[in-house]
């Protein structure tokens, strides 16, 4: 029965009028190369024939919409119709269908995916999926080794945060026996400068006067040590904060005796540094040591502007100033007329942020110390 | 017919050890060898068992193909694309045909595959009606191992149809 209709399929039209022969080849014609829509063929006497060309122009017709489906990219019409070129079309989609369940695969991380047998689109394909799971690969190893550093960092960090509390709590006893010692010596310390104050009063000798007034000086010394110790003691306990240096400053003015004939200015714009708590006793130090040692001083100026490299705060005052033979030795620890640790706890406290202070005055026309405070360190701030 | 009662039970084993009993020849041979058994084999039973029973003959012996097929040669592989790409490697490889999947819905069972170049009916005449019974099987019997469900396949187009590529719907059996 098949042989049967393949055998019809295989006959040719019969003879017809060459007229009917040029319609049949027109409308053929029609259907496959123009947009023309299948209608009615052309009438022919045999009513076989006519059938058969009513078929051919319908599977034509639908294979020709089948591929305009194809080329605008829709990949699930159906085509109802068989033979070689419906079959080529059909393998077409085939095709693209596949590529496209495969570039779904890909998208979703299945990279094991390969086109073969489509010739240079094959390579194409292949070597984009290649370099794509190379590169998935790479990024793995690279978040493995992310993870693996991250993982020390972490491990690091709570060993380091382990340290630390150790070393708080071994701080917290040094400070507390520190404490106790230094309050037990300043108790002493007092029985002692009374009874020198005393001994003093009833002493007549003189070599014995100049032992005793030595004996005060040197109990005086010891008490500016214990003072030190305190300050020195504290220095990095607390974590550095944000600091407004004008209120420091002003704090450090009201805990001197300033005599009323010094003019004292303070030219900061409101600033904040991030520094030590301490910062209010450098500048402490520094109006102590004007008033100590300047003299003459009848003007003191505090000033900050900026600089190429961060900023300065500058002190100055208008007193004897520094020697230029002292100026080497002026930070170093127990350098001074006093006890020698002011400038030296100064320095300290400014070092723990990073910040520098040194002198360049004139010899004869004052001091003027300059903090350096490096970009990052201070910030403006209209608040106070 | 009882298993113990049987004389031509199937076993992998029954392929043989090619390379001791062919070590000149190899293991290969030309493909209408393969066509000529299958398509005498089918014409035999078609006139003994009618056209019915030999396709179901064939779609059966398909089957038990896939299913020992994929015991014997795919292994066990870890998820769908793991199957489906050592499928069409192997069938590569062994020069049975080039497997597509169209579409692949794995948790509705629904599958459209597509083989060229098949080992069963490429370049055959064109006859009007798909010939690929025993692909049909074969493709039914490794969803079945790999999924453990029975699946009916079907075949939607056939180089005997005129197509270039055959094309199989494949759908897990309805419970």
């Amino acid at each position: 029965m098949a042989e049967k209709t393949a055998e019809k399929k295989r006959r040719t039209l019969p003879p017809g009028s060459p007229d009917s022969l040029k319609d049949v080849l027109k409308a053929v014609e029609d259907t496959f190369r123009t947009e023309i829509s299948f209608g009615d063929p052309v009438p022919l006497s045999d009513k076989e024939a006519q059938d058969q060309l009513k078929a051919i122009l319908a599977d034509l017709a639908a294979t020709r919409q089948f591929a305009q489906t194809l080329a605008r990219g829709d990949l699930y019409e159906d085509l109802p119709v068989t033979g070689r070129t419906a079959g080529c079309l059909k393998a077409l989609q085939a095709n693209l269908r596949h590529l496209t369940w495969q570039t779904g695969q890909i998208a979703s991380g299945d990279l094991s995916q390969r086109v073969h047998f489509m010739g240079d689109f094959s390579d194409s394909f292949n070597t984009m999926v290649e370099r794509l799971s190379e590169e998935k690969l790479n990024r793995a190893h690279r978040e493995e080794e992310l993870q693996r550093v991250n993982t020390t960092l972490a491990d690091e960090v709570a060993e380091r945060r382990k340290i630390e509390d150790a070393l708080r709590r071994a701080n917290e006893k040094i400070s507390m026996l520190s404490s106790i010692t230094r309050h037990d010596i300043r108790n002493q310390l007092q029985v002692l400068q009374g009874y020198l104050e005393l001994t003093l009063h009833t002493a007549k000798d003189p070599v014995l006067l100049n032992y005793i007034n030595r004996e005060k000086q040197a109990a005086a010394a010891i008490a500016g040590q214990v003072e030190f110790m305190k300050y020195y003691e504290s220095l990095g306990v607390n974590a550095p904060e944000w600091q407004d240096i004008s209120r420091q400053a002003h704090a450090a003015i009201t805990h001197l005796p300033i005599p009323g004939t010094t003019d004292i200015v303070i030219d900061i714009p409101p600033i904040k540094v991030f520094a030590d708590g301490l910062i209010e006793k450098v500048f402490y130090n520094l109006l102590e040591n004007t008033l100590r040692h300047g003299e003459r001083v009848s003007r003191i100026r505090l000033s900050f502007h900026e600089t190429n490299h961060g900023a300065e705060i500058v002190y100055e005052d208008n007193g004897v100033g520094i020697s230029p033979e002292d100026k080497p030795f002026l930070f170093q620890k127990g350098f001074g007329k006093n006890t020698g640790l002011g400038l030296f706890l100064s320095q300290e406290i400014l070092a723990i942020t990073g910040l520098t202070i040194r002198e360049e005055g004139v010899p004869g026309n004052g001091v003027r110390f300059v903090i350096v405070v490096p970009k990052g360190a201070y910030r403006f701030s209209s608040t106070g | 017919m009882t298993d113990s009662g049987r004389k031509y039970r199937f076993s992998w084993v029954l392929l043989g050890d090619l390379t001791s009993g062919r070590p000149s020849l190899g293991p290969t041979t030309r493909l209408e060898v393969y066509r000529l058994m299958q398509y005498t084999l089918r014409d035999i039973i078609e006139q003994v068992c009618g056209t019915e029973k030999a396709d179901e003959i064939f779609y059966k012996a398909g089957l038990l193909a896939g299913k020992e097929f994929y015991k014997n040669v795919l292994g066990i592989p870890a998820d769908l694309n793991e199957f489906v790409r050592n499928l069409q490697q192997v069938l590569v490889d062994m020069n049975i045909g080039i497997l597509r999947i169209e579409k692949a819905d794995a948790e509705q069972g629904s599958f459209v595959m597509t083989v060229s170049e098949d080992l069963d009916c490429s370049g055959l005449p064109e006859t009007g009606y798909g010939i690929c019974t025993y692909d049909e099987g074969f493709i039914a019997g490794l969803m079945e191992s790999f999924t453990g469900e029975p699946f009916d396949v079907r075949e939607i187009d056939c180089w005997c149809t005129g197509d270039r590529t055959c094309r199989f719907d494949v759908n897990r059996r309805s419970r």
